[in-house]
């Protein structure tokens, strides 16, 4: 207990210094904070490689251009695309010692004031010798790095970005990624996507929208109540599927939680395995080793048959889930719902899903609460945020306004 | 003194009265006041819902108005105003050991509950822990982000309820209500009264108004809360007595959760279907535990005029853990669960009005609205 607390103090020593340590933050050249206007005839020329779309995900619809690695060009497609001297461009240099540009973006009269100064606030105290990445600003501004929650979005798409400056959140670019993030954030912003707004019919784009959040609430939740209900109450599982989930399970030497956790374990290795391997191979060995272990395991009754249809169904319901950082945080909640239930059934269970509820209700992003407008709930945004509502032309809301509380 | 710890900066919108009343009132007396209220009203215990209502909103509809002519301020703030110090100190004290009585006896029927339906060989006192830290850890960040968190569970809530109750419907005998008023009208409002006392946490009305926009725009919220527990308190009633007759509900100890047993839907790929109401009986016992608690941390510190709110908060947490042992027995919670709704008629209506009788006869008012 005492050893705990000493690490988390320790911890968050060390964060405290990093952010205080009197280092020089800026270029002298570049001085911090410059607004300026993005609008500039000036647009630099990138190679072919470096505009090739990156297969992240699939793009049905829309532009395939994509953020670049140079800042100024990234610059300049967002000049492209709203060629209105409103577009103010914020410019600072981070890093003592291999400095590099970052640059906040954001449309004057949308952008909240206490928003884009926030941001400002944050990024001028950031202390590094450099940034290697976006991701380096985003863990050094976001509200709590001890969070599993995303607070900033990262988007490789010009046209995503656009979109989120004409709601009035903030782009910041960092000089050398290409990926930006945009800020503040709240849970829905991460479960949209731009196939949902560029899709014709509002039914579909409505209907694929209440399945990702299904699949959200599977990704997070399946394992763990199959583990509760088989493992507490089984009384609670029809007839008829508890004798065959009993039949399955009739010679396994494992306890069901023990199955649900190795299981899951397998699949994070294969995933692991698949990003870490050359893409040409990769995907074929990753999934080979997967069928071959669950094939063998089910062979020799090691395990049964319902925990594979699970954690199956739990991973495809994981890859419904568009933010890779949310993806992330997920991943690793499903263990800590499991855990809950493997030690106290349905109420580890239900008691794991209030702990992350009290966490979403009390998190913000630059002010804003995260699950906004859920939680305070706000009629009038959800046409835009948690459901796409059936308008001709882009709807605004005021989802992105500071509260104290 | 302190605010009750309210520091939001933020104004309401005044339509969270009504889940706040929902997700605070709501808990588990619900699956059992049939249980409570039949053996009073027999048959007609719906007739004493639906009257209760009636008083419950006039009451609800007071408690915005003593509420509103103090803008800004706590119960605790122009209780004083009005009773004085001294009066205004007692009624403080009698208000925590109320609070604290009743977060001692939710806690000790959670553990019952759950020791019956879902853990049964882990000791009471864990689960109990696991949710008291969590209610403390909420009620540390204040009645805003209270509110937050029951608007983020009020559909898990009402969902589920709705969906066993239209199920339940095709078992129902009619019957089983008839005929209407046959024991004449007495039990009818002793069972009204015996209503009115479970609805705990009514109060939150006095903490939720100083935090609203406009605090006369909370009446229609207000009267929306009374009216869904009022509906979900009918579906209660109308389930176990309309399944289950009223002999067997006074007989049973859990008699919502026996009728839903009772179901059958041939060809419903479901078979058991209290498994539906497992998820809005957690969550309305915890959301109750959570406001119960955030009503003692307010209280501790504006009555006594502590300041350290993460400390009270887990004070307040090991009272929801004692409650766990401090009755010998679930039929004396039981028993004592039944004086308390009494109790409550005097630290929910009568004590209320009376302070806002008080006020407009002394013509007190708050600073803010001169």
């Amino acid at each position: 207990m005492k050893a705990g607390l000493m690490v988390i103090k320790f911890l968050k020593k060390t964060r405290f210094v990093k952010k205080t340590e009197k280092e020089p933050k800026t270029n002298p050249d570049t001085p911090s904070g410059q607004q300026t206007s993005c609008i500039s005839g000036d647009f630099p020329a990138v190679s072919m490689v470096d505009t090739a779309p990156r297969d992240s995900h699939q793009i049905l619809k829309g532009s395939k251009k994509r953020f670049h690695e140079k800042l100024e060009y990234n610059l300049s497609l967002l000049a492209e695309r709203i060629p209105n001297p409103r577009l103010i461009c914020e410019n600072f240099t981070i890093g003592s010692l291999a400095p590099k540009k970052v640059a906040a973006v954001y449309l004057k009269d949308r952008a909240h004031p206490g928003i884009t100064a926030e941001i400002r606030k944050r990024l001028t105290a950031i202390r590094a010798e450099t940034v290697l990445d976006s991701s380096y600003i985003e863990r050094n501004i976001e509200n709590s790095s001890w969070s599993p929650f995303p607070q900033v979005e990262t988007a490789e798409k010009p046209d995503i970005a656009e979109s989120a400056l004409l709601q009035g959140r903030v782009v910041i670019i960092t000089d050398g990624s290409p990926q930006v993030l945009l800020a503040p954030v709240t849970f829905f912003d991460l479960m949209d996507t731009r196939d949902d707004t560029y899709m014709r019919w509002f039914v579909a784009a409505n209907f694929f929208r209440l399945a990702r959040y299904i699949m959200f609430i599977f990704a997070v939740s399946l394992p763990a109540f199959y583990v509760a209900l088989t493992s507490y109450n089984p009384e609670l599982i029809p007839t008829r599927l508890l004798y065959l989930i009993l039949a399955s399970r009739e010679n396994a030497p494992f306890p069901v939680y023990f199955e649900a956790f190795f299981l899951m374990g397998i699949v994070e290795a294969v995933r692991m395995m698949m990003v870490r391997m050359p893409s040409q191979v990769g995907t074929t060995i990753a999934l080979m080793s997967g069928v071959t272990l669950v094939i063998a395991g089910l062979w020799s009754g090691i395990m049964g048959a319902p925990v594979v249809i699970i954690v199956t169904l739990t991973m495809i319901s994981s890859f419904g889930i568009p933010s890779y950082d949310l993806r992330l945080a997920v991943r690793v909640l499903q263990f800590f719902t499991m855990i809950m239930a493997s030690f106290f059934g349905i109420f580890g269970f239900a008691a794991a899903f209030f702990y992350i509820a009290i966490h979403l209700v009390t998190l913000k992003s630059f002010g804003v609460p995260y699950m906004t407008p859920l939680a305070p709930t706000d009629t009038g945004s959800m046409g835009h945020t948690v459901f796409r509502e059936n308008t001709p032309v882009m709807s605004k809301d005021k989802t992105y306004k500071p509260q104290k509380q | 003194m302190s605010v009750s710890g309210n520091k939001s900066g933020d104004n309401l919108d005044p339509r969270v009265v009504t889940v706040g009343l929902i997700l605070g009132i709501v808990e588990f007396e619900l699956f059992t006041i049939a249980k409570g209220i039949t053996p009073i009203a027999r048959q007609d215990a719906w007739i004493s819902v639906i009257l209760g209502s009636v008083i419950i909103s006039a009451s609800a509809y007071l408690l915005i108005r003593l509420g509103a002519r103090f803008p800004g301020e706590t119960p605790f703030q122009y209780g004083e105003k009005i009773w004085g110090r001294p009066m205004a100190f007692f009624w403080g004290l009698m208000y925590l050991v109320y609070w604290s009585g009743f977060l001692a006896l939710i806690s000790q029927e959670a553990s019952m509950a759950n020791r019956v339906f879902f853990l049964k060989s882990t000791p009471p006192v864990i689960p109990i822990l696991i949710l008291a830290i969590a209610a403390a850890w909420l009620a540390s960040y204040g009645l805003t982000s209270l509110i937050r968190f029951f608007q983020l569970n009020l559909a898990f809530l009402l969902l589920p309820m709705l969906l066993v109750f239209v199920m339940a419907v095709r078992n129902m005998d009619l019957h089983n209500f008839q005929p209407v008023l046959s024991n004449g009208l007495m039990p009818v409002i002793r069972g009204t009264v015996y209503f009115m006392g479970t609805l705990q946490g009514l109060e939150i009305i006095l903490f939720l108004v100083p935090l609203l926009r406009s605090a006369e725009a909370a009446v229609k919220p207000a009267l929306a809360g009374v009216y869904v527990i009022t509906g979900l308190t009918l579906m209660q009633i109308l389930t176990a007595v309309g399944i289950m007759g009223k002999e067997n509900v006074q007989a049973s100890i859990w008699p919502e959760i026996v009728a839903i047993s009772l179901i059958e839907l041939p060809g419903f790929p479901v078979e058991r279907f209290e498994l539906f109401l497992t998820l809005p009986w957690l969550i309305a016992v915890f959301t109750t535990i959570c406001l119960y608690t955030y009503f003692l941390v307010s209280g501790i510190m504006g009555i006594l005029g502590i300041k350290k709110r993460g400390a009270v908060s887990y004070f307040a947490a090991a009272v929801i853990v004692l409650g766990v042992y401090i009755f010998p027995n679930y039929p004396t919670a039981i028993q004592v669960r039944r004086y308390f709704s009494w109790a409550s008629i005097f630290f929910l209506y009568v004590l209320p009005i009376t302070t806002l009788t008080i006020a407009v006869l002394r013509k007190k008012r708050g600073g803010m609205n001169g």
